[in-house]
């Protein structure tokens, strides 16, 4: 990160934003909001029993470990139940910077894909939430992070980069293929400028493999309390790739599986509110939606990325890891049996924010002024962050101001 | 134009040798293997002494198995129904649960006594049997038999002679009225010769003490 004028304080400003954006008023509401109904309780009852009820057995464990966690430090009220996710995904928006400076050795390129995520609507409701998805973001970035830091030179990072993405696979499986895709990139990487160093291979392949799964294996510890083995154990798991296949829409949410099939995420304006109260004028919505501004750019983005790489030449370059990371992890969800919905999209956000910040410079830069370009694309996007806000907190907005975006979007109702 | 790193840097000098992650890492992933396995067999429960009793109503074993102190055991059910139906009981907490005589294997899964089911049916309900889970999508073909999870928890479903060597001593369970006195002997055949090893072995039905005597 060195070399880069004023990054610390871009990294701290971003940080600090994210957390105030994400912490301001996040005690309301003071009930369970949709899935916190299951993951709270869930979580109280792997820690008496090692049981998921009423969640599904077949997650793995770590996101209870932590909701715990965060109870056990803030209690179990609004603040217990949420803080985890307002500090993972703030954490989010700052590891995403780093990437983005290790990857474009760009300020504007890592600024404005930080900020992208920082408030990215979809972002900012689950991080004010107990969903799974920010904790496992968090945890691969910082993985990506770590490995691309060590491919760059710095050794000691590499069993760190195996730490972080077992702790990602170990809250959900969102990026077991893109684990798989990150590996092979580093040993091509690794190979074609070290030559074959088996020692360095065999390095690289336990990091990405064997410290992720030493990490799986501990985080159900709870699990194997219950009289398991080991043989148990791997049926388990493959029981629990089968029970997926099983999972039907309706069943889980019929209003959330309305709100936009993966094919839809980054091609169509998607919301879906759930009412928290109506006085008069006023309402308070919950809204899982996708930030059009940013999301329908992904696809051109990442097409104008593929050229630039494939034109250059350099394939095994750190910035390749972003399509490759985009195609791993939003390809398997198009095709996957069984149905995925629009907050799953967190998963494909942060090479997606790098891809649209990395065009949307490109394109600022051959303007006569390319800061002033950049600062303008700022505002636009802050100035429609700041209008979706309220929407993603709860808090009491008039809704004759947010009538248009309901009716342009075909908003649907949520339980 | 943008200034892109698309290359790699050229110095490439760890400071530390290679190969130390790798071994490191295995070394980790064998200790961990080892421990957990350890712990698995460590937290099943054993009665002390073994047990042989009659129970009035098979639901009637929950309390009996609890009052053991059992924990993480492998039923092996001789019964026409599982009865660990779940409705109603996969939201409440486990400390909630109320047993019936339609759910008190689920319970006993829920309250950690029991990990995995054997569920051994009838030779004259088996075609019945067959023909309700052939077919459905949750429930996997095993050799002769059939295989499905409720919650996690593994189920086999066969017949007697489909019945596997089990390598742990299991909580058997026999509802003596839909069995013969020839099975039983059968039965009482395979625990003699260690085939089937159980500390716990209860009877529900009109007569258990004679057939406990059987299978003592």
């Amino acid at each position: 990160m060195s070399g880069h004028k004023g990054t610390y304080s871009v990294l701290v400003f971003l940080l600090v934003s994210a957390c105030m954006v994400r912490v301001w008023g996040v005690q309301e509401p003071s009930f369970h909001v949709g899935d916190e109904g299951l993951h709270i309780p869930a979580a109280i009852e792997y820690r008496e029993t090692g049981h998921a009820n009423p969640d599904h057995y077949a997650h793995p464990p770590l996101k209870y470990h932590l909701l715990n966690a965060s109870m056990k430090v803030w209690g179990d009220n609004p603040a217990g139940w949420r803080m985890r996710n307002v500090i993972f995904g703030s954490l989010s928006v700052a590891v995403l910077f780093l990437i983005g400076i290790e990857l474009f050795s760009s300020v504007r390129v890592a600024g404005l894909a930080a900020a992208f995520l920082a408030f990215d609507p979809l972002h900012l409701v689950l991080s004010r939430s107990t969903f799974d998805e920010i904790p496992t973001v968090l945890f691969f970035l910082a993985g990506l992070y770590a490995l691309i830091r060590y491919l760059k030179g710095s050794a000691g990072y590499l069993p760190l980069a195996g730490l972080f993405f077992g702790l990602a696979v170990s809250m959900k499986w969102y990026f077991v293929i893109s684990l798989a895709a990150v590996t092979l990139f580093a040993l091509l990487a690794t190979a074609q400028r070290d030559g074959r160093r088996w020692l360095r291979v065999a390095d690289i392949v336990s990091a990405c493999i064997i410290i992720p799964v030493t990490i799986y294996l501990i985080v159900f510890i709870r699990w194997f309390d219950r009289g398991y083995g080991i043989w148990e154990f791997i049926q388990m798991q493959f029981d629990a790739y089968r029970e997926f296949q099983f999972v039907q829409a309706a069943n889980v949410n019929p209003a959330l599986a309305g709100a936009g099939m993966p094919w839809e995420w980054f091609v169509r304006p998607l919301l879906t509110i759930r009412t928290l109260g109506s006085e008069g004028e006023f309402m308070r919505v919950l809204a899982i939606m996708s930030s059009p501004l940013v999301w329908l750019l992904v696809l051109p983005s990442m097409t104008f990325m593929v050229y630039r790489i494939v034109r250059t030449g350099e394939y095994l370059a750190n910035p390749s890891l972003v399509p490759i990371v985009f195609m791993c992890t939003y390809l398997p969800m198009l095709f996957i049996h069984r149905p995925m919905f629009l907050y799953s999209a967190i998963s494909c956000l942060l090479p997606a924010a790098l891809a649209v910040s990395y065009t949307a410079i490109t394109l600022a830069d051959s303007f006569k002024r390319p800061l002033w370009a950049t600062s303008v694309i700022m505002v636009v996007f802050l100035a429609w962050s700041a209008y979706v806000y309220p929407l993603t907190t709860g808090f009491s907005v008039k809704k004759s101001v947010y009538a248009p975006l309901f009716t342009v979007t075909g908003s649907s109702n949520s339980r | 134009m943008l200034s892109c790193d698309f290359v790699f840097p050229k110095t490439r000098k760890y400071r530390y040798r290679d190969g130390w992650v790798a071994a490191l890492s295995l070394s980790v992933l064998i200790l961990v293997l080892a421990v957990l396995s350890d712990k698995g067999e460590r937290n099943r429960r054993i009665a002390v002494s073994p047990l042989y009793a009659g129970v009035s109503m098979m639901a009637d074993a929950l309390k009996l198995w609890e009052s053991q102190g059992m924990r993480g055991r492998v039923l092996v059910l001789f019964d026409r129904r599982l009865n660990a139906d779940s409705t109603g009981g996969a939201d409440l907490p486990a400390s909630m649960l109320r047993e019936t005589a339609e759910n008190y294997v689920y319970v006993a899964y829920r309250k950690n006594i029991v990990r995995k089911v054997y569920h051994v049916i009838p030779d004259a309900s088996w075609s019945d049997v067959e023909h309700n889970l052939t077919g459905n999508p949750y429930v996997e073909r095993r050799g002769g038999g059939f295989r499905l999870t409720i919650e996690g928890m593994p189920v086999h479903i066969q017949r007697l002679q489909g019945l596997p060597v089990i390598d742990e001593p299991v909580l058997l369970i026999i509802n003596q009225d839909l069995w013969d006195n020839g099975v039983l002997r059968h039965v009482a055949g395979l625990m003699k010769s260690g085939v089937l090893r159980s500390d716990i072995v209860l009877v529900a039905g009109r007569a258990p003490e004679e057939i406990l005597q059987v299978l003592h």
